[in-house]
């Protein structure tokens, strides 16, 4: 079901993508990307018809038909050529980025013919290829919070400003409106008040770097899945841009995870989070290491 | 069991692979190596008093403009003036000033004056390169200093 939504989505991305389709198909400059690098730069507009065509002939015949092999990495091979073309002026975009590797993972699943008397063994095979959709999106955000962090140590032992100063969160947001001349909801709030802006970002570095194990973790699914949601929620609100297909990622993988349990405690989700297993196996530690001291003396 | 063990191994196979390729392609380089990237976004914290380039519009259409305008304050041209893009393939271009580098300068101004400039030609435009205090900047629009780099003409 996850995988009938994840190509019925496809489709309607695809289709929202077609606004920008005439000017890529004016475009006389391209530097594309290289999977797009046999396109005649000279005369591209041939090459990019081919492109988009392939991309929408993908897009539609994954979406009608996921469970066929064929059509999964048809719909692969055309959402990375369309990206190769968009993002072959000047800056890459990441909008869809997990996106295109899940479609790449999900070429792995099992055959048509095996998808339609599911075994044991093929629910296992699609459920391992939807898990490692999820290790790799996470990992993604992991990336994103882990060189938070190294900046932030790097400038700090330069004496520079970090992700730990009260106003880091108030300078990345002036700078960020200021360079697209954009207006955001709670934009000028969060240049003017340090504070509020310092807690966002301090909790949105700690939900990204810890993100892969919370891939581990299935209780934290659900959490996590909406937390990265509220994050790029806050994009928007912020700094007046988002990466409208996280959403429906998050949704889909996290939020609907087939490994999360149906109930859990808040109790068992609050250990499960990373550090507070530490902290209280430390706590504990130290209680039962206070206790023998009293009893022994 | 075996096959769980063999999906675990693929999926940590995958991760170090993806690491693999970042630490070879070189964790700063750029461009980042399609498909591989490296997630580092708003990593860093500016300073509070910055330095960087901007695409400064002379003349829109022929016409000589008063006072310059900065690309990204155009809107008033019917320009994509707000493209995060535009931003970027800017600092791209200041960075290409350096001796040497004239060729990716010239590649990285033609693709700049083709996505962004085309629909107000004739253009004529200045790069420069500026210093400011980032929350003064925000709230007054003011720069502490401007210069110019090189002037430019889209027919």
């Amino acid at each position: 079901m996850v995988i009938r939504a994840f190509y019925a989505m496809s489709l309607m991305f695809t289709v929202m993508e077609m606004n920008r389709w005439l000017d890529l198909r004016d475009s006389s400059v391209i530097n594309p990307q290289w999977p797009a690098a046999w396109i005649d730069a000279s005369s591209p507009r041939g090459h990019i018809d081919l492109i988009l065509g392939l991309f929408l002939v993908g897009s539609l015949s994954a979406a009608l038909w996921p469970t066929y092999r064929s059509f999964r990495s048809l719909y692969f091979v055309g959402l990375l050529q369309y990206m190769a073309v968009k993002n072959g002026f000047g800056k890459v975009n990441h909008d869809f980025h997990m996106w295109l590797w899940a479609s790449g993972l999900f070429v792995a699943l099992p055959t048509s013919k095996m998808l339609r008397t599911p075994t044991a063994r093929v629910r296992h095979s699609v459920l391992s290829v939807v898990w490692a959709v999820q290790v790799i999106s996470l990992f993604f955000y992991t990336l994103t919070g882990l060189w938070k962090l190294a900046h932030a140590f790097k400038a700090i032992a330069a004496s520079r400003p970090s992700a730990f100063d009260l106003n880091a969160f108030s300078l990345i947001v002036a700078d960020r409106l200021m360079e697209t001349s954009q207006r955001a909801i709670l934009g000028d709030f969060l240049v003017r008040n340090s504070f509020p802006g310092w807690v966002l970002f301090t909790g949105t570095i700690y939900l990204e770097s810890f993100a892969l194990l919370a891939v581990l973790r299935p209780r934290l699914h659900r959490l996590w899945g909406g937390g990265l949601i509220l994050f790029h929620l806050g994009t928007q609100l912020v700094m007046g841009f988002t990466f409208i297909p996280a959403f429906a990622f998050l949704g889909l993988f996290f939020l609907c995870s087939p490994f999360a349990p149906d109930r859990s405690s808040a109790r068992e989700v609050v250990a499960d989070l990373p550090g507070v297993l530490l902290v209280i196996r430390w706590w504990r530690r130290r209680a039962e290491t206070a206790s023998s001291v009293a009893v022994s003396s | 069991m075996r096959r769980t063990i063999l999906h675990l191994v693929l999926v940590f196979l995958m991760v170090v692979g993806y690491s693999g390729v970042l630490l070879a392609h070189g964790l700063n380089s750029d461009p980042e190596l399609f498909p591989v990237f490296r997630w580092s976004l708003f990593s860093k914290v500016p300073n509070q008093v910055e330095t960087n380039y901007g695409i400064r519009l002379l003349e829109v259409h022929g016409e000589p403009l008063a006072w310059g305008v900065y690309f990204e304050q155009s809107g008033g041209f019917g320009l994509n003036y707000s493209s995060p893009d535009a931003s970027v393939l800017t600092q791209a271009i200041g960075a290409a000033t350096t001796p040497g580098r004239e060729k990716i300068l010239a590649d990285r101004l033609a693709l700049f004056e083709d996505r962004f400039l085309a629909d107000a030609a004739p253009v004529r435009y200045e790069l420069v390169r500026r210093k400011y205090d980032v929350i003064d900047r925000y709230f007054c629009d003011c720069y502490i200093s401007e210069e110019v780099l090189g002037e430019f003409r889209v027919e």
